[in-house]
Parts: C-alpha cells; sequence; structure tokens
C-alpha cells in the first residue's frame, strides 16, 4: 500500500469543503490558493504531507477538468493465491 | 455527463473494503486503492450502481480476499508465522475445521429461511443447497481425529481454536444481519481459501502423521480436489447476479472473512510444547494388562 498517498478523512473533506466555500467568497483567497496551493492549504489547517504539490484548479461551465485517481501501486493477486500464513485450514 | 452507449461501457465493479480502501475490479485484474483525500469527485469513493458479470464480480471477491491476505501477510510477526505440521497441530486444525463446518447448516438453514421470507428466491435456494452440501462434513473431522487415535468428541470441546471460534462467530453475526447476504461472501471466502489447498500440501500433511493413518478425509474435501470448486463458481454466479449493493456487501464480507482466516491470532498461535500438552490428555492409553 502506498505510504505517500493522502489519507481520505472526514475531517480533511469538511476542511477541503470549507476551503471550495472561501475561494467562492473571497477573491484574494483563491488567487492564493491557486497560486501557492500548499502554503494557502497548510494556512487553512491541513496538514501538507512532505514531497507532495498540491495543484488547485477551477471547473467552469466550458472547461471541465477531469482527474485521473492515482494509480493504485497495488495489483492484486486474483488468479494465484498463496497459502495463508494462519494456523487455521479453511473449512466452510 | 452522460453515458449514451452502454454497450461501449468498460465492464467494472469496486467495493469499499474499509473507511479508507476500496477494491476495484475488470474483467482482467483488480486493485486495492487508498481513496483520495481531497478528491471530492473520486469516482470510487460513490457506492456502485453497475451490474455485475461473472468476470467482473470473479475479480471483485477475489480482489477482497487478495487484499485481506496482503494485510494479513503484512501484519505476520516471526511469533505469528504459520507453525510447522507435526501430528499434535493437525488435531488442532481438525479441531478448527470441526467448529466451521459443525455451524455451517445450521446457520445456512437460518440464512434460507430469511432469504426465503424477504421474497430472495435465488438466494434461498442457494443457501438450502449449501445446507445439503455441506451437511455431515463436521463427521469427516471427527472421523479424521478417531483414525489418529484421539477421543474425537472430547477434542472439539477441549480444543477451540481462536480463527475458527471468531469465523463462526462473524458468520452468525452476518445471517442474523439486517441484509444476510454476507453469508454469501463468507462462503465464497472460505471455499475459495480452500481451494488453494491441492495436493501437495495434503501430501505434507500425510508426511506429518503417522505411516499409514488415514486422516485427511476433511482436508481432501475442502481442498482443490474436491467439489469445492464448483461450490467456488456456484457462489459467483448466484453473486455476479445481485444487485450492486448486495455485491459490496459480499464483497466486503469476502474481505472480513479472509482477514480472520488468514492473520494469526491476535494471541500469537499456540505454542508447539504447550499443544502437545493438551493433544496427549485427549488420546487413550491403550489399558495395560496385568496377570
Amino acid at each position: 500500500m502506498a505510504t505517500t498517498q493522502i489519507a481520505f478523512t472526514p475531517e480533511s473533506q469538511t476542511a477541503w469543503r470549507g476551503i471550495v466555500a472561501k475561494a467562492w467568497a473571497d477573491e484574494k483567497f483563491k488567487s492564493r490558493l491557486m497560486d501557492n496551493p500548499n502554503k494557502t492549504l497548510a494556512e487553512a489547517g491541513l496538514s501538507i504531507p512532505k514531497g507532495v504539490n498540491f495543484v488547485v484548479v477551477e471547473n467552469e461551465p466550458q472547461r471541465v477538468y477531469l482527474v485521473l485517481p492515482t494509480r493504485p501501486e497495488d495489483e492484486l493477486a486474483v488468479r494465484e493465491m498463496n497459502h495463508v500464513e494462519s494456523d487455521y485450514d479453511p473449512g466452510f | 455527463m452522460q453515458s449514451n452507449n452502454s454497450e461501449k461501457l468498460i465492464e467494472i465493479e469496486w467495493a469499499q473494503l474499509t473507511a479508507e480502501t476500496v477494491v476495484i475490479a475488470t474483467s482482467e485484474r483488480a486493485w486495492l486503492r487508498r481513496l483520495d483525500a481531497f478528491d471530492s469527485d473520486d469516482p470510487f469513493a460513490q457506492p456502485m450502481r453497475c451490474v455485475g458479470s461473472l468476470a467482473t464480480t470473479r475479480n471483485l471477491l477475489d480482489g477482497a480476499i487478495s487484499a485481506a491476505q496482503q494485510i494479513a501477510r503484512e501484519a505476520v510477526s516471526p511469533k505469528g508465522a504459520r507453525p510447522q505440521l507435526t501430528e499434535a497441530r493437525w488435531v488442532w486444525r481438525l479441531a478448527g475445521y470441526y467448529r466451521t463446518t459443525h455451524a455451517t447448516p445450521r446457520l445456512m438453514a437460518e440464512a434460507a429461511e430469511r432469504f426465503a421470507a424477504a421474497g430472495r428466491h435465488a438466494l434461498a435456494r442457494y443457501a438450502l443447497e449449501k445446507v445439503r452440501d455441506e451437511s455431515g462434513h463436521d463427521e469427516l473431522a471427527l472421523a479424521d481425529l478417531r483414525a489418529l487415535g484421539y477421543c474425537a468428541e472430547a477434542v472439539v470441546v477441549e480444543l477451540v481454536p481462536p480463527t475458527a471460534e471468531a469465523l463462526v462467530d462473524y458468520f452468525a453475526r452476518g445471517v442474523r444481519a439486517e441484509n444476510p447476504v454476507g453469508c454469501v461472501g463468507y462462503a465464497y471466502a472460505l471455499e475459495r481459501l480452500a481451494v488453494t489447498n491441492g495436493r501437495d500440501y495434503i501430501r505434507q500433511v500425510e508426511a506429518a502423521l503417522p505411516a499409514g493413518v488415514r486422516a485427511t478425509r476433511c482436508l481432501r474435501v475442502h481442498s482443490a480436489v474436491s467439489a469445492d470448486a464448483k461450490h467456488v463458481e456456484d457462489a459467483l454466479e448466484v453473486t455476479a447476479g445481485l444487485p450492486a449493493e448486495d455485491r459490496r456487501l459480499v464483497a466486503r464480507a469476502c474481505y472480513e472473512t479472509a482477514l480472520i482466516a488468514c492473520s494469526p491470532p491476535p494471541g500469537g498461535h499456540i505454542a508447539e510444547t504447550a499443544l502437545r500438552h493438551r493433544v496427549a490428555a485427549l488420546k487413550p492409553q491403550p489399558s495395560t494388562q496385568t496377570s
């Protein structure tokens, strides 16, 4: 499992929603957020993981960004499964 | 944005396994993914609503099991590594087999009643078929214990492996949940894991037992050389035809079942010396003739 990927938490989602609302209401804040995302997000209370650079873009009615989610590092073995490590042999 | 040609859609299924992780399956592969924190439009943070197919549902369920195995492996300390097979260890494993196989017919019958009462006839038929398929498998574990010279009934009372006990508790909770469909995931996970045991493993077990003793009946029935491979396909077929929310619950049950089955018990494995001491007391000694 990737350790650099940012954890999904209800708290970070709530914080991000607040930042979105503030950017809608405050053009100067929006400019700062788009020009210097890491600093502005940190000032707004978000914890910025080391080595991660945020890019903030804005959707418009005639220009919509589709974001490809981070490609998972872990492809799961679905053809050949390993024998389990537990002291139990599965019996249904 | 709308899709306008369902024939061109790429088949995909996904299910959230924990608060942060989701298993994503296509007909070719499966991934385990952490949800992105700030992407409110993350397509995999939303519950799936699409229909299933045999190929994608298979990878969804197998991916959920594989994710659990991966997490269980990462958690294994030297203390938690799978203990070496010995006769005493096999007695312990047979006690585990007994515990889970003994519970299956009773709990699946209960699930069948609940499915029938809810008008879910395909699931009720599946559950009743499981009652028929699995009845008597606990007797195989008892027969194996007797073949090893143990008082089988005493063994299964005295030895209660925590993993098997946790599995039965999980199964019972699933059957009595608001929607009991998780019991299909429990069955799929255990039968899918069982078919990872093939002839090599059966030979390893036999090599650990006294020569000439036939004490692998229960293992054979729960292995790649049995009908369990067909049972896996039966569960898959039933699941692929279920609504999306049910498939999500089945996938989650696969994950949670496999996590219990594949993880060492929280207190670590019972040590060989302690185990030998406990099983020795359960083997009747031949009476000595006195003149």
